[in-house]
């Protein structure tokens, strides 16, 4: 393999600190569930540092996922070369973080849907599977507290229906 | 000796497409049929001797045809090309007869070494530029999105046999151009279930914009998770059954239509349109009832199971004028 130049290196260090920047979580693990890539997202809102869970299982990294339910999701991306999309309303997270806005929101956790997209080699072959997370805290909040308020309204337009029949009788 | 070849097809484009890429200094005398009982009619007049066959058609299809063929002893050596790739799909073809079967879309090399395999055609002769072969087929824009959709249905359908083990019986899709709110009247496989659960998926690429739309009669989550291997006890069991399935189905079918239109497409996360809800409910909530939209319907089906769902591929008015532009490559690039 040819030695990086300045080009290289400067595209290569600008990639390196858009993945950390940027507001999704980034998971990469192999066959086997082992973890090779975990991006700042999941370092800063875990309190693992990457260095603590290279290599180590996912399962024993993050316990709150259901084991089974995820691998065989994960198997079947894998075996079948396809993106699965898991929406919070499967599952409200598949890691458990504190919520994002810790003294304004309202939400015991944050909520996540995620994206399992399996990561091709040179050769083609799937080795690896990237894990994507993405914080959907602020929609679902807002969707329960519009179904919270259409709710009211509902037993009130229910009472005020009562109220006149009792009325009438 | 001149060959009768023909070719049955109940796509204009699939002919055009195939009849194009011939070898063109072939010598042959070249037929078409647009179903199955066509097909039999012209085989019967010593008109196809060779025939290149259709799986997927309607008012016979490729599979009674070549059941046909043989059981009348006809005149025909057949060649099946065919959008549905399931391994399965093949073996019963070759089983009933076929000498092969050739994937959809299909280009000059692959056929005129299948032909060369079987001595239809010596490769060594020389080869000037194909293209030129004089057919007069009109293809309206209806076709072509028929077409494109066939080998895109195709392609989900094999991904689907592949996870559940199971022959998935492939329908013909239906192309309209219809209001949203029309949508529920175009749903075949479920016309006569009383309630269904949907998830809907954006997706994007170059500039072109649609939905994908998966419907499930609820009738069918039972014996659906079963197949995905889902626990029976979990409470969300039929919502897992439906992300399952419209996580394999929309990657594929987005993948076979991008293929085609050579587009990448993103996929955005499925949204619930509804669960345990009556059809018509379904899209009541939808921005804009009324703007016309491109609905691509396939209605998916299971051998021996009572497990029906629709997928809906949709592109609103504004994504027509760059999804036509795109087709008209097919045309020119075969």
């Amino acid at each position: 393999m040819s030695a990086l130049n300045t080009d290289d290196i400067n595209e290569l260090h600008m990639k390196l600190s858009i993945l950390g920047a940027i507001d999704v979580g980034i998971v990469v693990v192999d066959r086997q569930f082992n973890i090779s890539l975990w991006n700042d997202f999941m370092v800063n809102h875990s309190g693992q540092r990457a260095s603590q869970v290279r290599g180590r299982s996912l399962f024993s990294v993050a316990a709150e996922i259901d084991e089974a339910w995820f691998r065989r999701k994960a198997d079947r991306a894998f075996e079948l070369v396809s993106r699965a999309f898991i929406i919070w309303e499967q599952r409200p997270y598949l890691f458990r973080f504190p919520q994002y806005r810790p003294v304004t929101g309202t939400a015991p956790f944050m909520y996540q849907n995620v994206t399992l997209l399996p990561l091709q080699n040179a050769r083609g072959e799937v080795e690896r599977l990237c894990i994507i997370v993405y914080d959907v805290t602020d929609q679902v909040e807002s969707r329960k507290k519009a179904e919270k308020q259409e709710h009211q309204q509902h037993s009130a337009a229910l009472q005020a229906a009562r109220k006149s029949w009792k009325e009438l009788e | 000796m001149t060959l009768p070849v023909l070719i049955c097809d109940d796509s204009s484009l699939a002919r055009k497409q195939l009849a194009r890429i011939l070898p063109a200094d072939w010598d042959i005398e070249l037929h078409f049929a647009e179903h199955g009982q066509e097909a039999l009619e012209l085989i019967r007049a010593g008109k196809g001797a060779l025939t290149f066959l259709d799986l997927n058609m309607p008012v016979m299809d490729g599979y009674e045809t070549l059941e046909a063929i043989r059981r009348d002893d006809l005149q025909a050596l057949v060649i099946v090309v065919s959008g549905d790739v399931q391994p399965e799909a093949k073996a019963r073809v070759l089983k009933l007869g076929a000498l092969d079967f050739i994937r959809k879309p299909t280009d000059a090399d692959t056929v005129t070494l299948v032909l060369s395999n079987f001595g239809f055609f010596s490769a060594s002769e020389s080869r000037e530029a194909r293209g030129d072969r004089d057919t007069d087929i009109e293809v309206n824009q209806r076709d072509m999105y028929q077409e494109v959709a066939n080998v895109a249905m195709g392609r989900a359908g094999e991904l689907l046999a592949r996870a559940l083990n199971v022959f998935v019986e492939l329908p013909i899709p239906t192309v309209n151009q219809i209001a949203a709110s029309e949508l529920h009247m175009v749903l075949s496989a479920l016309d006569q279930a009383k309630s269904v659960s949907a998830v809907t998926q954006g997706f994007s690429g170059d500039g072109i914009h649609g939905e994908a739309m998966v419907i499930f009669n609820d009738a069918s989550f039972r014996d659906m998770g079963r197949l995905l291997g889902n626990d029976p006890k979990d409470e969300r069991y039929e919502l897992e059954a439906l992300l399952d399935v419209s996580n394999l189905l929309n990657g594929a079918c987005l993948q076979g239509l991008g293929e085609q239109l050579h587009v990448r497409f993103n996929q955005a996360h499925p949204v619930i349109l509804g669960r345990q809800v009556p059809v018509k409910q379904l899209l009541e909530n939808a921005h804009n009832r009324w703007e016309q939209v491109l609905a691509i319907e396939i209605g998916y089906r299971l051998e021996g199971f009572a497990i029906e769902f629709d997928l809906l591929l949709l592109f609103p008015g504004t994504s027509l004028p760059l999804l036509e532009q795109q087709l008209a490559h097919l045309l020119e690039d075969v």
